[in-house]
C-alpha cells in the first residue's frame, strides 16, 4: 500500500444560497494513483475541489496533507502546500509567453528584474523533466488548447505540488489531443504524483484512473477500485437509474429556409479572423448542429446571429431580411431567440424575480401591455402559465431567479426563448452544466419545435452525444469555417468526428453537398 | 428554498434595522458623554423631541415630503445602476425659472397674482421639475455619451447648480430692501399653503404622496421600471434581451431629475418664506441616503425618507435646546450608512443561520425519504 499523499475528511459546504453542495464528504489520494471523483452536474465535485484548493472555505471538515492536518486559506496557501489545480478555464495570461506564464509570481531575477533567460532555461528544463514538451517563447494566445492545457500542467508542477486537481480537462480536448493526456498523466502517475481526475466521461475514467470515488447529491456513494468496475455499474452508481436518453424523433421534413448566411467574416479586437468567409443555412423543421472544439468561433457565430456582436463582413438573412444595421430588438422580432451559453451573464438578472426575468424580451407586447402600464394580471397567467409546462421547481412567480438551482434558472430561460413565437432558436451549450432530467427536456423541447411548429434550430454543443442525438444536419466548425457536413448522422462515431474537429480530415465543397 | 429566502430577507430588514437602532445607541452615547448638564433631558430631547409639539412634527412632515420625493427620484438613478448626485444641486437650482418668471416678468407679477393658488402651484411644480430634468441630463449625458464619470461630473455640477441660482438671484430678483441676499416673499397664491398655525407642514404633501404613487407604478407596473430594473441589474442580459439600455439610462436619470425637480418645489415653496439659499440643502444627499437604506426599491423609501426627516429634525431639536451641536447629526448619519451599506455586517451570521436550516432540511428529507419506502 502506498503512502496516502491527501485526506479529506467529513467536508460540509453550504453556499449562502442554502445550496447544501457536499456532505459529509470524505476522500482520500495516495501517492502514484490516479483517482477519479465522478458524479453528475452539481454533484460536488467542484465544489470539493475549490474547498481543497482554497477558492472556498468549508464549514466543517478537515483536510490532511501527507499526514498532517491543514487549513487552505487561499489557492496560493494550497500551492504552497503542495495542491495545484489545472482549471477548466485556463487561468493565464494572453499576450504573454509560455515561459512568462509559467514564471508568474516565482519570477527568477534580482530584485526588480526579471531573467528572461533564466525562465525560459527554467521552464525547458522542467519540460524535459516532466516529459511536457512545450515551446517557452510561444505566445499564449497562439497556441492551442490541447497546449495550453500543458503549460497549465507545468505551471503547477514547477510549484513543487504533489497533488494534481484536474477539472473536467477534456471538455475541451479532441479525442486525439486527450490520448496525449492521458500519457502525460501516466507518466506523472509513474513518478509518484497524486491526480484527482474529475469527468462526466466514463470511458475515459475507465482507461486512465486507478480508483474511483462517485458523489450524488453531495454524498460520496461510492469508492471502488477501477478493476472490479465496469462502466454499467459506475454510471449506476452515478445516477441512480440507468443513462437511457434516446430521443425518439421522426425524420425532419426540412421546409424553406429560415436563416441564411453568406460569406461571413468576424475580425475580433485582438486581430484574429475568428469567423472566415462562412457560410451555412437553416431550414424550418430541422435541428441544425455544430460541433467543434472550442473556440473555433463557435460563440462569435451565435453572437453575431443573434446581434449582439457586430459582424467584419457578409450577409445574414433572416426570414428574409438583412440583418446588418438592426438592434437586438428588430432582430428579435425578426423571429429569433437566443439561448446563450454563459447563463449568468446573458440569461438572467439575478437579483430579479423569476416574473421580471420571464417578462424581460415581452415589455414591448401588445399582450402584456394595457395603455401604457404592464397587464399584471396577463403577465402572471403567462408566469404560472411556464412555470407549469417547464417544471421549474420554485414558489412561485415573485420568488428572486437567484435562489433557484442552475437547472431550474435554464429552465426559465428556456421557457422565455422558447415562447416568444420565433421560428429560429439559437441555442449555443444548452444543457452545459445542467442536470440530467433538465437536460433532457431541452433536448427535447428542440425536437418538438422543430417537428411540430416548423421552428429552425442552431444547436452548438461541446457534448458530442448530445449533438450526435438531436441534430439533423451537423456541421463541423474549425478555425472559423466549416469544414464538414453530415446529412446521416447515424451512422457518424465521434471518433470521425473527432477527426474532423481537429481537422486531421476536412471535406472538400462537393463532399460537403449544399448547406443551404 | 421559500425557507431560505425568508431568512434571507429577514436578514436585509434586520441589517437595516439593527443598523439605524446601533447608530442612535451609538449617538445617545455620545450626547452622554458629551453633554455638560443634563445628560437625560438630552437624550429625551433627541428621541422625543420631534414629536413633542405639532410644529416640531410639522416640521418632521415638511422634511418628510421632500427627502421622499428625492428618494424616490433617486431609487430609478440607482436602480439603473448609475449615481448622478446632481439631485442635491437642483433642489438650489430647480425653482429658479419659476422664480425668475414669479418676480421677473410682467406676467408673473401681473398675471400670476390674479391666478388661483392651485394654477400657479402646476406652474410652479412644473416648472421645477422640468428644470431638475434638463440638470441631471448633463451627468447623464456625459455619462451615456462621452464615458464620463456620471458620480464625479454630478458632485462638481451640485456645486455649479448652485453658483448659478446665486448669480441668477443676484442679478435678476433680489429684493434689495433686504439686509441679505434672497428674494421677495412669496405671495399667498404662489407657495404651499402652511397647515397647523403656520407650522412648516405644507400641502407640498400632496405632491409627495402624488409622486409616491406614480413612482411605484412606474417601477413596478410599467415596461420602462421594468427595463430599467433590469438594466440596473444585468446590463448584458438587457442588451441580450433587446432592451435599449442607454435609452433607459437616460429615462432613469430623468426621472430622478424630474423627482429631484418635484422635491425642490416641495422644499422651496413650502418651508421657505422667500427664496435666499446660499448654501446647498443637503436634501438630495439625504434622498439619496434614503434611497440606499432602501435597498433602491421605492417601497420602502416612505420608512426610510421617515428616519431621515426624523433623524434631521431630532438633531435640530436637540441643537436648539441643549449644548450639544447639529454636527452631530451628521456623524449618525455616517454610522448608518457604514451599517446600512456594509454588505458583510450580519454576515457571519447570515450564513450560519442558512447553513443550520439546509442541514436541518436535508436531514428532514432524509428522513421523509425513508418513510415513503416504508408507508409504500
Amino acid at each position: 500500500m502506498s503512502k496516502e499523499l491527501l485526506r479529506m475528511e467529513g467536508i460540509v459546504k453550504v453556499y449562502p444560497n442554502g445550496f447544501m453542495a457536499t456532505n459529509n464528504v470524505t476522500f482520500s489520494v495516495n501517492e502514484g494513483e490516479i483517482h477519479a471523483l465522478i458524479g453528475e452536474n452539481g454533484a460536488g465535485k467542484t465544489t470539493l475541489m475549490k474547498v481543497l484548493f482554497g477558492h472556498e472555505n468549508c464549514q466543517e471538515g478537515k483536510i490532511y496533507i501527507e499526514g498532517k492536518e491543514v487549513k487552505i486559506a487561499n489557492p496560493l496557501d494550497a500551492i504552497a502546500k503542495g495542491v495545484g489545480m489545472v482549471h477548466q478555464h485556463f487561468m493565464q495570461v494572453p499576450n504573454l509567453s509560455v515561459a512568462e506564464n509559467i514564471m508568474l509570481g516565482i519570477e527568477p531575477g534580482r530584485g526588480q528584474r526579471f531573467d528572461r533567460r533564466k525562465a525560459v532555461e527554467l521552464t525547458q528544463k522542467a519540460a524535459k523533466k516532466f516529459q511536457l514538451d512545450v515551446d517557452p517563447n510561444a505566445l499564449i494566445r497562439d497556441l492551442s488548447v490541447g497546449y495550453k492545457q500543458k503549460v497549465e500542467l507545468l505551471k503547477a508542477l514547477i510549484r513543487g505540488v504533489k497533488v494534481l486537481i484536474l477539472d473536467e480537462p477534456t471538455a475541451v480536448l479532441t479525442p486525439q489531443e486527450t490520448v496525449e493526456l492521458f500519457a502525460q498523466l501516466k507518466n506523472l502517475r509513474s513518478q509518484g504524483y497524486g491526480i484527482i481526475f474529475i469527468s462526466h466521461k466514463l470511458e475515459e475514467v475507465m482507461e486512465l484512473c486507478d480508483c474511483c470515488t462517485v458523489l450524488r447529491h453531495g454524498r460520496v456513494t461510492g469508492h471502488v477500485d477501477i478493476k472490479e468496475l465496469n462502466p454499467v455499474k459506475l454510471s449506476r452508481m452515478m445516477v441512480e437509474r440507468d443513462v437511457v436518453t434516446k430521443i425518439e424523433k421522426k425524420a425532419a421534413q426540412p421546409e424553406n429556409v429560415i436563416l441564411h448566411i453568406e460569406q461571413l467574416n468576424y475580425i475580433n479586437s485582438v486581430g484574429k479572423h475568428v469567423l472566415k468567409n462562412l457560410g451555412f443555412g437553416i431550414r424550418a423543421g430541422e435541428v441544425v448542429g455544430i460541433a467543434g472544439v472550442e473556440g473555433n468561433g463557435q460563440t462569435e457565430l451565435s453572437e453575431i446571429i443573434t446581434g449582439l456582436s457586430q459582424r467584419t463582413s457578409g450577409k445574414i438573412i433572416l426570414n428574409g431580411t438583412e440583418t446588418s444595421g438592426k438592434t437586438i430588438q428588430q432582430i428579435r422580432k425578426l423571429g429569433i431567440a437566443h439561448i446563450s451559453e454563459d447563463r449568468m451573464k446573458y440569461g438572467i438578472a439575478q437579483n430579479l424575480s423569476i416574473r421580471d426575468n420571464l417578462a424581460s424580451i415581452y415589455l414591448e407586447n401588445a399582450r402584456f401591455k394595457k395603455g401604457p402600464l404592464l397587464n399584471i394580471r396577463e403577465l402572471n397567467k403567462f408566469v404560472d402559465q411556464c412555470i407549469k409546462e417547464f417544471e421549474i421547481a420554485c414558489t412561485g412567480g415573485d420568488e428572486a431567479i437567484k435562489f433557484l438551482s442552475g437547472g431550474n434558472i435554464q429552465k426559465v430561460i428556456i421557457a422565455r426563448e422558447f415562447c416568444c413565437g420565433a421560428n429560429l432558436i439559437v441555442a449555443n451549450q444548452p444543457t452545459r452544466g445542467i442536470d440530467v432530467g433538465t437536460s433532457d427536456l431541452i433536448r427535447r423541447l428542440l425536437v418538438r419545435y422543430t417537428r411540430e411548429k416548423g421552428v429552425g434550430a442552431l444547436l452548438i454543443s461541446s457534448d458530442l452525444n448530445e449533438i450526435l442525438e438531436v441534430s439533423d444536419r451537423l456541421l463541423v466548425m474549425k478555425d472559423g469555417q466549416i469544414v464538414a457536413q453530415f446529412n446521416d448522422i447515424k451512422c457518424l462515431s465521434a471518433d470521425t468526428l473527432g477527426e474532423y474537429m481537429l481537422g486531421v480530415r476536412a471535406m472538400t465543397s462537393e463532399e460537403m453537398g449544399e448547406l443551404f | 428554498m421559500k425557507k431560505i429566502e425568508r431568512i434571507d430577507k429577514m436578514f436585509e430588514v434586520l441589517r437595516v434595522f439593527l443598523g439605524v437602532l446601533i447608530a442612535f445607541l451609538i449617538c445617545i452615547i455620545i450626547i452622554l458623554l458629551i453633554s455638560e448638564e443634563d445628560p437625560g433631558s438630552a437624550v429625551y430631547n433627541f428621541v422625543v423631541g420631534p414629536f413633542m409639539t405639532r410644529h416640531r412634527l410639522g416640521q418632521v412632515l415638511a422634511k418628510y415630503s421632500s427627502y421622499l420625493l428625492s428618494g424616490l427620484g433617486m431609487c430609478f438613478i440607482y436602480a439603473a445602476g448609475r449615481f448622478n448626485m446632481a439631485g442635491e444641486g437642483a433642489i438650489n437650482l430647480a425653482p429658479m425659472p419659476a422664480l425668475l418668471l414669479m418676480f421677473g416678468t410682467g406676467f408673473g407679477l401681473n398675471i400670476m397674482i390674479g391666478l388661483p393658488q392651485i394654477v400657479n402651484l402646476v406652474i410652479i411644480v412644473v416648472s421645477c421639475m422640468l428644470t431638475g430634468a434638463l440638470i441631471l441630463l448633463v451627468p447623464a449625458f456625459g455619462r451615456e455619451q462621452l464615458g464620463a464619470n456620471e458620480m464625479v461630473t454630478s458632485t462638481i455640477m451640485n456645486y455649479f447648480c448652485m453658483y448659478a441660482a446665486l448669480w441668477l438671484l443676484k442679478g435678476n430678483i433680489s429684493d434689495r430692501s433686504l439686509s441679505f441676499l434672497g428674494t421677495p416673499t412669496y405671495p399667498d397664491n404662489m407657495r404651499f399653503t402652511r397647515y397647523w398655525n403656520g407650522s412648516n407642514f405644507t400641502s407640498g404633501i400632496f405632491v409627495a404622496l402624488i409622486g409616491l404613487a406614480v413612482a411605484l407604478i412606474i417601477f413596478y407596473r410599467t415596461p420602462l421600471g421594468a427595463k430599467i430594473r433590469i438594466c440596473g441589474d444585468n446590463l448584458q442580459f438587457a442588451v441580450y434581451s433587446g432592451i435599449n439600455a442607454k435609452k433607459m439610462m437616460f429615462s432613469a436619470q430623468v426621472i430622478g431629475g424630474l423627482f429631484a425637480g418635484a422635491a425642490a418645489a416641495v422644499e422651496i415653496f413650502g418651508l421657505y418664506d422667500s427664496y435666499y439659499l446660499s448654501v446647498l440643502t443637503n436634501v438630495g444627499m439625504d434622498g439619496l441616503l434614503a434611497a440606499v437604506m432602501a435597498k433602491k426599491k421605492p417601497v420602502f423609501v416612505p420608512i426610510t425618507a421617515f428616519v431621515m426627516a426624523y433623524i434631521r429634525c431630532a438633531a435640530a431639536v436637540l441643537n436648539a435646546n441643549t449644548n450639544i451641536p447639529i454636527e452631530l447629526v451628521t456623524m449618525l448619519q455616517a454610522v448608518i450608512v457604514l451599517f446600512v451599506a456594509a454588505e458583510e455586517f450580519l454576515g457571519k451570521t447570515r450564513r450560519k443561520v442558512i447553513f443550520n436550516v439546509s442541514v436541518k432540511e436535508k436531514e428532514e428529507g432524509k428522513d421523509g425519504k425513508k418513510e415513503v419506502p416504508a408507508g409504500g
